[in-house]
């Protein structure tokens, strides 16, 4: 309509739009009445329309979505619980079983007990029926049980091609493989078997009867580290046999050159085991005094009183001028060769400290016959000999055991044997090599030739549990059980026989070495069963062992109480001593001259000779006194890193001869000045996801010919190498002299430390803290039992088994190089290391560190959520369901014993190693295992404290504190931990508490923590 | 003339009567509802799903009187109180009621050797480390936790597991357990549950 | 100098552009694995079997701590 007025302003208006309008045509008025154009609306017929219209459309769409969602879950559900079908006998889910058994971590064929839950082995220690390590296993052992679940183990034979590797199964290599052994056989060719240490009568009896089928067999037994030059010093000093077991705990004076005893040589264990009865806080025996003469820090050296640096190659002409001094002031028959110097120049020559090695040979002296003199095994023979004579000398023989012996079931191959092998293979005479568990491309001195010999034999094997080195060269490798999955019996040590038992079936198709050569010995293809080693040991026993030991028992009933034991101790005579050789002197030939550096290759102390390289935890292991984590280095000492320009984390190149390497360098003070150490067993170039490339290859600088011996170089040649290679420690480097850090321990009451004489005339002379402090927070009041940790600083040598136990309980995981440089690595339990004194002659003390679970824990008020609280008896908690990741907690701690998870570690870490099928089955079920964002520490293993809570009420009985063994506390061979309740008067840990040695850690920040150590003492001359 | 009074119906009018008790209810009605529908998923009481296997306990426990411990072994020893085997099942019923169709179902698990996929009831949450022995071993009767067991057909949960429902009972115990002379408090610290 | 239309596009873009990126990034937070129905994983044939061995002696005396 036309609106021709605006009311409002009674104006008169005329909108039109088209001419049509303003002429009042009726066709303008239909359009405008119409609200769409004729023929617009054709097409939204409504009879055609869907009956749904947008808004029903929209409110069924919203509907159906809301359905969907609902029905999708069935969030009502709790999941299923499975049962057993069968359930065997012996399984009872939630409570874990022991089985003893043997571990072969090294040559030392410790007992231990296998603690399995629903049939998964979760973690070992030592098995306290064994006489030797008494209960006790060192850090190998300890993580010998991720070996078990290595991803990276072999899984059926295979095949080893250019291509890669195929499959084959057992059937083939057992037709294939007797075929070849006879024709080798028949044609006179050799069948080589190169294997470790033999340490198993049966395992020799399984290499006689296959001698005995294959007469062209021949056994090659090698280790890298062995007692064979001791032995054959021995040989020349008194009478084959071998180097006697030393009675470390009836030594009063022990002087260690180059004998890493009580963390590499011999038996570590039982080595700590008895020295450490001599370096008690309590002063149940008297304290012994250990000298130690060595080129670089070792954990030996770290438990000195005394230290001295001696270059290896120099040790020769010490003990010589000692003989000299010695010798002239006790007026002996025993006379050093004529030529060597005397005392009082050698000192001076090699800048050793005088008044020291004044105090050395006054004690010898003074303690003739309670005193030994040990070599380490690395030293070249003449030294070995020269030792044998000095102890001969000072009356030492008394000290060395009778009754007990190491046995050799197999012995070693000589240089010779090796070289007469490689000669062998190289005229083809070798038709078959078998590698019998062993990595002698790796391990072998590359001047033996090995590998190019190796590629011309025709059928070369390697047996293994993983793939390396040398199996990447063979035809076939032939995956092996692991320890826990194999049988087997030990005789180390005269008249203890310690046996292997399986605890789980073999997880891949894999069989025991000592199996596979059964059902080859016997020449038919279908010889083999699963339990042919287990008969063939049966069989031995019944007719050897059993009939000796004259038992009242049946031979099933002992031989079930073996496996249950674990070890049968049969008494056994040792061999009546022999003279001593005089004669033996004289051929010793004089010391080389020495060139100004001397490279000196030894052990490591986490990854044995290298075959544990695939081993996370042990690689993540701390090194006992750099705290160096995977990597290898060269150890160079300030002075000599000054005359090269060297500084932490340069490179340096060691060229002895035509080998050369470059090496990370790592600045040790207490290191001889000339000296450059380095570790093997790194540098792998096949050892599975973990191990290879980690570290640097320092084998490869070995000879079999060298002048000293193939681990001494005393011409090699340094040089700075370019470029910077980054070593991650876990404990700051600050160099000794920084006067912010020098003697920060000491001044903030870290380490307490004293000495024997002065704890002898004055009990009370560490003046221990007041601690009656005013608290802002209420001190609880313990009723029933409170739990609390003692540790004695003077029995710690720094052995890491403590933190592997701990690692192992606890589901701590592994981060890798990269976090561990950031700080997060995860160890609740460490073991720190100071220094104190001068750079070149430095005083070093181990302390372990954990939660001190401290009475007034500043952690506890300043979590925003109260995820951690303090329990009735003492502990403090740690929720982590309840934790959000504040990191106040860590912030407040003053002893940095929190460990935050940056990451989960468990399954969305980098590679997601842990997500790998096998290795979830490590976890101890008792254990949280963390996810991203939580706080983490040591909980005193309250899974082991509920545990014994548990069986207390079981028994309908009360709660002892000497029911529960921590896992650092169970796995410490010196037994420097106590733990247990601090309310019970009569407890250890109670009389630690009231000891005038004991201390606690930042006690000025009235934290209460209760962890008490013991000061450690130094049993040194008093200066006058 | 019948004057009549125009009310002028403002916004607010419009607001109190209709709108507030409209938002109301709907808020209070979504609160109850949402309660009492998420119940079973919060604590699980009245869950008691039908089980692969048409286990009776109101026949096995209840007529014929068989102990909670034969079948659940692990319930004063260790943790966890155990479903039992097939292979327990199979003590009696290799012989008993052979032709009956659940056990032949029962015996065909048994023999194709896989275990019964039971519909899980009593769970606490991962974090929780309940220990059965130690309850089972001061004296606690089962049907305290889990109701009349041997009344029921089928397992259905009882009680709420929330941890104030335990907690509760840590705190009161002589008032909870009456049937136990001396009955010890229960611990009430994070670490006796949550390691 | 007064905004255009070339300008008011522009930030019309920016403004779906940014708020369509908020709206992923809220959408990547919803809960897709709540709503999955439950994965059967009873005895799947590939996973490593555990058996305990039977000739396995148990250790059943009570040293020190158990």
């Amino acid at each position: 309509m036309n609106n021709s007025k605006n009311e409002s302003s009674g104006k008169d208006y005329n909108y039109w739009r088209s001419l049509k309008e303003l002429n009042n045509n009726p066709e303008a008025f239909d359009q405008k009445a119409n609200e769409f154009m004729k023929g617009v609306t054709d097409d939204f017929e409504i009879s055609g329309m869907s009956p749904v219209s947008r808004r029903k459309f929209l409110a069924l769409l919203s509907a159906s979505v809301a359905f969907a969602a609902s029905s999708c879950t069935n969030y009502h559900s709790h999941g299923e619980i499975i049962p057993y079908n069968k359930k065997p006998e012996e399984v009872t889910p939630g409570i874990p079983n022991l089985y003893a058994s043997t571990c072969t971590g090294c040559s030392n064929a410790c007992g231990i007990l296998i603690k399995t839950r629903e049939g998964r082995p979760i973690k070992v220690d030592g098995n306290p029926d064994h006489p030797v390590n008494k209960g006790k296993i060192c850090a190998i052992g300890q993580a010998s049980v991720i070996n078990l679940y290595d991803p990276n183990r072999l899984k059926t034979p295979v095949a080893i091609s250019q291509e890669g590797n195929s499959s084959i199964n057992w059937k083939t290599v057992d037709e294939g493989m007797i075929a070849e052994l006879e024709k080798a056989s028949s044609s006179g060719k050799q069948i080589a078997i190169i294997s470790g240490r033999i340490s198993s009568p049966s395992e020799k009896m399984v290499l006689d009867n296959f001698i005995a089928k294959y007469p062209t067999a021949r056994v090659y037994s090698y280790e890298l580290f062995e007692n064979g030059v001791r032995n054959a010093a021995w040989n020349r000093s008194y009478a084959p046999g071998s180097f006697p077991l030393i009675q470390w705990d009836q030594a009063k004076v022990i002087v260690s050159l180059e004998g890493d005893f009580l963390a590499n040589e011999g038996h570590a264990i039982e080595n700590i085991q008895m020295f450490s009865k001599g370096r008690d806080g309590f002063l149940n025996k008297d304290f012994n005094r250990l000298y130690v003469v060595e080129a670089t820090m070792t954990p030996t050296g770290m438990a000195a009183d005394y230290r001295l640096r001696l270059k290896p190659d120099r040790q020769l002409d010490f003990v010589l001028s000692l003989m000299n001094e010695i010798g002239e002031r006790t007026k002996s028959s025993i006379k050093a060769p004529s030529g060597t110097s005397s005392l009082k120049d050698f000192v001076k020559n090699e800048n050793m400290l005088a008044g020291t090695v004044e105090h050395l040979v006054q004690d010898l002296i003074d303690n003739r016959g309670s005193a030994i003199v040990y070599a380490g095994s690395l030293l070249p023979e003449d030294v070995h000999v020269a030792v044998n004579a000095l102890n001969e000398m000072l009356g030492n023989t008394r000290l060395y055991r009778t009754d007990q012996a190491e046995v050799l079931q197999i012995p070693f191959a000589q240089k010779q044997d090796l070289e007469n092998l490689v000669g062998e293979m190289n005229k083809g005479n070798v038709q078959v090599i078998i590698h019998y568990d062993t990595n002698p491309i790796f391990d072998l001195p590359q001047d033996y030739g090995y590998a190019d010999a190796l590629k011309k034999v025709p059928f070369s094997i390697a047996m293994l549990e993983q793939e390396n080195e040398t199996s990447a060269l063979c035809r076939y490798a032939l995956p092996i059980s692991h320890d826990f999955e194999s049988w087997g019996d030990f005789n180390t040590r005269m008249g203890i026989f310690s046996l292997r038992q399986p605890v789980i079936y073999p997880l891949y198709s894999t069989r025991q070495k000592e199996a596979i050569l059964l059902s080859w010995a016997s020449g038919d293809s279908k010889f083999y069963k699963d339990t042919v080693y287990h008969d063939f040991i049966m069989n031995n026993w019944e007719k050897g062992l059993f009939a000796s030991a004259k038992s009242p028992l049946d031979f099933r009933t002992f031989w079930l109480t073996a496996l249950e034991n674990g070890v049968v101790v049969l008494p056994e005579n040792a061999p009546a001593p022999a003279g001593f050789k005089a004669a033996s002197l004289s051929e010793i030939k004089p010391p080389s001259k020495a060139g100004r550096y001397t490279l000196y290759l030894k052990g490591n102390y986490s990854i044995g000779d290298g075959r544990y390289a695939n081993n996370g935890f042990l690689q993540e292991l701390p090194h006992p006194v750099t705290k160096v984590v995977w990597d290898n280095y060269a150890f160079i000492s300030p002075k000599t890193a000054e005359e090269f320009g060297l500084e932490m984390n340069d490179m340096v190149e060691v060229k002895v001869g035509s080998r050369k390497q470059e090496f990370p360098v790592f600045i040790q003070p207490g290191t001889a000045d000339g000296a450059v150490v380095v570790e093997l067993g790194y540098g792998r170039r096949k050892a599975g996801e973990v191990g290879t490339g980690t570290g640097v290859n320092a084998n490869i600088l070995m000879s079999k010919d060298a002048p000293v011996t193939p681990f001494i170089y005393n011409d090699a040649q340094i040089r700075k190498a370019s470029g910077a290679y980054k070593l991650v420690t876990t404990q700051e480097q600050h160099t000794i002299e920084d006067t912010r850090a020098k003697d920060a321990h000491k001044r903030r009451g870290i380490i307490r430390e004293g000495t024997v004489d002065e704890y002898k005339k004055n009990p009370g002379f560490l003046e221990k803290e007041e601690r009656e402090k005013i608290s802002m927070n209420k001190n609880p009041e313990y009723l029933g039992v409170k739990w609390a940790m003692g540790i004695d600083l003077n029995k710690c040598v720094g052995c890491n088994a403590c933190v592997t136990a701990c690692d192992i309980e606890n589901n701590v995981p592994v981060v890798g190089k990269e976090q561990v440089d950031k700080g997060r690595i995860m160890h609740w339990f460490r073991v720190d290391r100071y220094y104190s004194g001068t750079a070149e002659d430095p005083v070093s003390y181990t302390q372990p560190m954990l939660c001190q679970h401290c009475d007034t824990a500043p952690c506890e008020n300043v979590c925003p959520v109260a995820a951690t609280t303090h329990s009735p008896d003492g502990l403090n908690q740690m929720v982590y369901n309840r934790c959000v990741g504040t990191r106040y907690c860590s912030n407040n701690c003053p002893y940095k014993v929190r460990r935050f998870n940056f990451f989960n570690f468990r399954d969305h870490f980098a590679d997601g190693y842990y997500l790998q099928e096998p290795v979830e089955m490590v976890y101890n079920p008792e254990v949280t295992v963390r996810s991203r964002g939580v706080m983490e520490k040591c909980t005193f293993c309250v899974q082991r404290i509920m545990q014994a809570r548990e069986n207390a009420i079981e028994e309908n009985r009360e709660l002892k504190g000497s029911d529960v063994q921590t896992a650092c506390q169970q796995a410490c061979p010196s037994e420097a931990i106590v733990f247990g309740d601090a309310n019970d008067p009569d407890s250890i840990i109670s009389k630690f508490r009231a000891h005038n040695l004991g201390y606690h850690v930042l006690v000025d920040l009235n934290t209460r923590p209760n962890i008490t150590y013991l000061a450690k003492l130094r049993n040194i001359h008093p200066e006058v | 003339m019948k004057k009549t009074l125009l009310v002028k119906k403002t916004v607010l009018d419009y607001t109190l009567k209709v709108r507030l008790p409209l938002t109301i209810f709907v808020i209070l009605s979504s609160i109850v509802l949402t309660y009492f529908i998420s119940r079973p998923e919060r604590d699980g009481v009245g869950y008691g799903p039908t089980q692969p296997v048409n286990f009776s306990h109101k026949l096995h426990a209840g007529s014929m009187g068989i102990d909670c411990r034969y079948c659940h072994t692990g319930a004063d020893k260790s943790r966890h109180a155990m479903i039992p085997s097939v292979s327990t099942c199979m003590n009696c019923h290799s012989v008993a009621r052979k032709d009956r169709p659940e056990i032949i179902k029962l015996t065909k698990f048994y023999e194709d050797n896989k275990p019964i996929p039971w519909k899980r009831i009593h769970r606490v949450p991962d974090f929780v480390y309940f220990n059965h022995s130690v309850h089972v071993n001061r004296g606690i009767k089962c049907q305290t936790c889990h109701g009349q067991v041997q009344n029921m057909e089928v397992v259905a949960q009882m009680n709420t597991f929330v941890m104030s429902a335990c907690l509760n009972c840590h705190r009161n115990a002589p008032q909870m357990l009456p049937y136990i002379n001396n009955v010890k408090y229960g611990p009430q610290n994070c670490f006796a549950c949550h390691r | 100098m007064p905004e255009t239309t070339k300008t008011l596009q522009r930030r019309k873009f920016f403004g779906k552009l940014g708020k369509g990126l908020t709206g992923l990034l809220l959408l990547s937070a919803f809960p897709v694995k709540f709503f999955q129905s439950e994965k059967k994983e009873i005895a799947s044939e590939k996973k490593i079997r555990i058996i305990e061995h039977p000739l396995a002696v148990k250790r059943n005396k009570k040293g020190l701590r158990g």
